[in-house]
């Protein structure tokens, strides 16, 4: 990515046609992002838009041009949860009567009755979103940070208000609550076939 | 090995964090067990899965055409602006606004308040003709006259600002009644003289003469009882408004205060389920741990 450090700073004085070229050259990352936590197009699309609208609202306020990928992630993260909130969404709720109780969504995904059946690319992504949002919010959000925006593991921390430590032992407990869920599934490395 | 390396150390084996003697010694642990290493590997091999995830298309994004707001304009947005407004500021405010909307009214409405030894009275409309003697001199009608148009012309031209101007402009109008009346006075002691001399234009009797001197006197006591009146009218009406505003205030200041406290509980809330997520994730890594030491 250019460096977009002027575009911050146009936007943080006023000027309307910074801040739509940042959105633009931002919103597919960040409509990623939301997607992968929220596993629903159009609530995606919906916290996407709240994102840069809070972002409209706030740039001016923003102090430091440079942080301006951490202030985005963080408006983003909290539209997430607050819609993770307000919709009732509980997909953990202890570890042995949560996401462990999900048992082999893949057949409703591939359409087969057959464990051993290769999975493809496509039906493996599908299965690995659905398995992302059976793992706690605050691992999910850490991995996703980490693994698909390119955040380092300070920035994550700024983003969380939490310590490097915490944010690497959520990552940790993330993926193994993932293998755990994945494992539940009788996936293994062997049942992924890519399309590539 | 005896120890399990911490997860903030397997993270940041995984994502090559690690470097120099800490990467070897670390990967000389990982050698002296086999079944770490392995979980560790299929941990690998899961953010290598995770990678392949592919984007999806998103929606176009939207344009905005109105002028990004102003730094002012997203403060205003912000809750509790009253808070920087002190209390002084406040009842300052609110004593102005009180005298300005009573003068405001009283000069709209004519509204005269007079008090006397039959009680309060309330009149609206212009002001009433002070009845005077028949054979009462036109210099005098024309001096009465001149004093009410003062008085109205003070009561509505000249609004107080507040109370230190207000009082002056009072002590003003009590210096121009005592002159007035010095005035008549001498005015009629003049006739008296002119009368004696013999060339008399009009003449008034002694009793004329207390009559009118009493009239003017009832008149100016009248104004000025008005005037104090009307003023500790005012004040009182300040009082009770800076009352009502400061118990609104404290209203509002409680409802922010109360909304405020339930953020922090919802986001205490939500922490403590965090960490009590993470606790039962560990004491289940710890369960298991245990659970497969014996077969070793």
């Amino acid at each position: 990515m250019t460096d977009e450090r002027p575009l911050v700073e146009s936007a943080i004085r006023g000027e309307l046609y910074a801040f739509n070229q940042l959105m633009k050259s931002w919103h597919k990352r960040i409509f990623n992002f939301t997607y992968r936590y929220l596993n629903d197009y159009d609530e995606a699309s919906e916290v996407t838009q709240q994102t840069f609208i809070k972002a409209y609202q706030a740039i001016r306020t923003l102090k430091d041009p440079g942080r301006f990928r951490a202030w985005l992630y963080i408006i983003a993260s909290n539209s997430c949860r607050a819609h993770s909130r307000n919709a009732g969404r509980h997909p953990t709720e202890s570890i042995s009567g949560g996401y462990l109780a999900e048992t082999e969504p893949w057949q409703k995904v591939a359409g087969s009755d057959n464990p051993e059946r290769a999975l493809a690319g496509r039906e493996w992504g599908e299965l690995l979103r659905k398995a992302l949002t059976l793992i706690p919010d605050e691992q999910r959000l850490v991995i996703l940070m980490k693994e698909f925006e390119g955040l380092t593991f300070p920035e994550i921390a700024d983003v969380l208000s939490e310590s490097e430590n915490t944010v690497k032992s959520r990552m940790y407990y993330g993926l193994k609550a993932l293998r755990k869920v994945l494992a539940k599934w009788n996936i293994t490395k062997e049942a992924i076939h890519y399309e590539e | 090995m005896k120890n399990k390396p911490s997860p903030e150390l397997l993270i940041s084996y995984l994502c090559g964090e690690l470097q120099g003697e800490e990467k070897k010694s670390f990967e000389a642990l990982l050698t002296a067990s086999p079944e770490w290493a392995a979980g560790l590997e299929e941990t690998r091999q899961l953010l290598g899965n995770l990678h392949r995830l592919p984007d999806v298309e998103a929606p176009p994004p939207p344009v905005f055409l109105e002028p990004l707001p102003a730094q002012e304009e997203v403060a205003r947005t912000r809750p509790v602006p009253v808070r920087y407004l002190s209390r002084f500021t406040q009842a300052v405010l609110a004593v102005a606004a009180s005298l300005t909307m009573l003068l405001v009214a009283g000069s709209l409405t004519r509204t005269r308040v007079t008090a006397d030894g039959n009680g309060l009275a309330v009149r609206f409309g212009p002001v009433g003709e002070v009845s005077v003697p028949d054979n009462h001199s036109e210099e005098i009608r024309n001096t009465l006259a001149a004093l009410r148009s003062e008085m109205q012309a003070l009561k509505a031209e000249k609004a107080p600002d507040h109370s230190g101007q207000f009082y002056r402009e009072l002590a003003g109008l009590k210096v121009s009644l005592n002159e007035l009346n010095r005035r008549v006075a001498a005015q009629a002691k003049e006739k008296e003289v002119q009368t004696v001399a013999g060339r008399p234009r009009r003449q008034l009797s002694d009793a004329q003469m207390k009559q009118i001197m009493a009239a003017l006197s009832d008149e100016n006591l009248r104004l000025i009882e008005n005037a104090f009146q009307a003023a500790s009218e005012q004040q009182q009406r300040q009082l009770q408004e800076s009352l009502t505003n400061f118990a609104r205030y404290l209203d509002q200041i409680r409802a922010e205060d109360t909304e405020l406290v339930l953020a922090s509980i919802e986001e205490m809330d939500r922490k403590s389920e965090v960490k009590f997520r993470e606790t039962e994730q560990v004491i289940d890594a710890l369960l298991e741990s245990v659970q497969t030491a014996p077969q070793r």
